[in-house]
């Protein structure tokens, strides 16, 4: 059964020393991660096995990381729904091509950026980005936050800002590359793996990435202090 | 390793991404450089950032329409699917049903064309002299004319005519399967090589009448009668007979 960091924190006991703790902690972990999967397997298995309910069930599990990536990767809303929508009509479609050996979140993860880059080849025009102020609002009335911490939400949806417009700046496959290894933590190899391109070539794709973001902020803090 | 080195590399050491000895040579320059250490902080503090992003998130409202719009294209494409194979069993359907008919029809001419098999059968017999309604016995070599010597066509040899045999493939095989096709068909062979090389006048001709099942149909056969054979016809066949032994 799937248990999440939250629950796991909470089953430590509290009169239990550090190492105990930890080693505690780091047991409950792996076991969640054991049925996480399992519980991803029989997931895996039902859909496969066409059960009512059960490609619903993975839409749910798996909706918002989908949506997340599109977002990312093509920096528009309306663009990243279709790409959700398309990536799972395409899971639906290719399922039986699926081997259940291979890890079925890189799978996942190569159909979404596939989906991107066909969409991103169609998009015609520049991406509608979220505007600085708004996104600052709905942070602020999002998380209900007091006057205290507004200056902090303040940052962080600058910084939020700062990331899409610079994401937007870059060629959709460094953006492709730098989402899924900065964003995804997915290490090279995957990234290298779901791009079907070598390793080498997604580092020089993350390199120049984050090269033009580093340049990209530069030049925004020059602009705003001059 | 020099700065420019050092801040070519920066954006990979933020990530973690170089070998040991390239994270350790560029941590080794970065203590005593203050400017590359000073690139390498704003890539870490870039990467952090990025690191953090996490996009806009949608209400459960935008997932739920998702959910429902992937649903209903997957049953309009099972729909369609489903549309298709009808569309190809409707097309199909008439296609083998045009095709029976066409079979059909033509097995109607051909039938109809064919010709009936009773009166073929008796006509077959009669002519080997074992039908019933059968007049002429089968010609024999006894019964041909003699050829004439002064002819440039009598002057043949008997064996130089096996090789004109009806056909013509007894002269691209071996003499064995020769000699089983001469006796084969034997009597009939030798009869006809000779009328066709003598060409003699018939003495007469015979009239055979099959009357077939059917009452509208009635074969009418009319055959030269040559006679009795002559002399030197019955020493050409013996001849004939000798050679075909002596090939054996």
């Amino acid at each position: 059964m799937y248990m999440s960091r939250e629950k796991i924190e909470k089953v430590i006991m509290p009169g239990e020393s550090g190492a105990i703790a930890l080693q505690h902690n780091i047991n409950l972990r792996d076991q969640a991660g054991a049925d996480r999967g399992d519980w991803r397997g029989r997931l895996i298995e039902r859909v496969r096995a066409r059960e009512a309910g059960a490609f619903d069930d993975l839409m749910l599990h798996y909706q918002r990381k989908v949506y997340g990536v599109a977002c990312k990767v093509l920096g528009n809303v309306e663009d990243a729904k279709d790409a959700t929508q398309e990536t799972f009509l395409r899971v639906f479609k290719y399922f039986r091509s699926y081997d259940s050996k291979e890890d079925f979140d890189g799978w996942l993860y190569r159909i979404v950026v596939n989906v991107c880059m066909d969409l991103a080849r169609k998009r015609h025009g520049p991406p509608t980005m979220l505007s600085y102020e708004s996104e600052q609002e709905s942070i602020g009335t999002r998380s209900g936050l007091g006057s205290d911490d507004v200056e902090a939400a303040a940052i962080l949806a600058e910084e939020q800002s700062l990331v899409e417009r610079a994401l937007a700046t870059l060629p959709t496959r460094e953006r492709a590359a730098i989402v899924l290894r900065d964003i995804e933590q997915l290490s090279t190899q995957e990234v290298a793996r779901i791009l079907g391109s070598t390793q080498s070539t997604v580092r020089a794709q993350i390199s120049s990435a984050r090269t033009k973001i580093k340049a990209y902020c530069d030049r925004l803090q020059m602009r705003r202090r001059g | 390793m020099n700065c420019v080195r050092v801040q070519k590399l920066a954006p990979l050491y933020a990530g973690k991404e170089l070998s040991v000895r390239g994270m350790h040579s560029v941590a080794l320059h970065a203590r005593e450089c203050d400017k590359c250490s000073n690139v390498l902080a704003q890539y870490a503090e870039t990467s952090r950032i990025v690191a953090a992003y996490q996009g806009p998130e949608p209400d459960d409202v935008v997932f739920a329409q998702i959910r429902t719009a992937v649903h209903n294209e997957i049953r309009l494409s099972a729909l369609e699917r489903a549309s298709i194979w009808q569309r190809a069993f409707l097309i199909s359907w008439r296609t083998a049903l045009a095709v029976a008919c066409c079979v059909l029809i033509l097995t109607a001419i051909l039938v109809a064309l064919r010709p009936h098999r009773n009166s073929a059968g008796r006509a077959n017999l009669a002519f080997n002299g074992k039908s019933e309604g059968s007049i002429l016995p089968s010609p024999s070599p006894q019964s041909l004319p003699a050829p004439t010597q002064d002819s440039d066509q009598g002057a043949r040899k008997p064996s130089s005519a096996k090789r004109v045999w009806p056909g013509g493939h007894s002269l691209a095989h071996d003499g064995r399967w020769h000699h089983r096709t001469d006796e084969a068909h034997g009597k009939n062979y030798v009869a006809a090589r000779i009328i066709n090389d003598r060409s003699p006048e018939p003495q007469s001709n015979i009239r055979i009448e099959f009357q077939t099942s059917d009452p509208h149909i009635r074969i009418i056969w009319l055959t030269p009668h040559y006679g009795e054979p002559s002399e030197s016809a019955k020493q050409a066949s013996e001849h004939e007979t000798e050679d075909q032994t002596g090939e054996k």
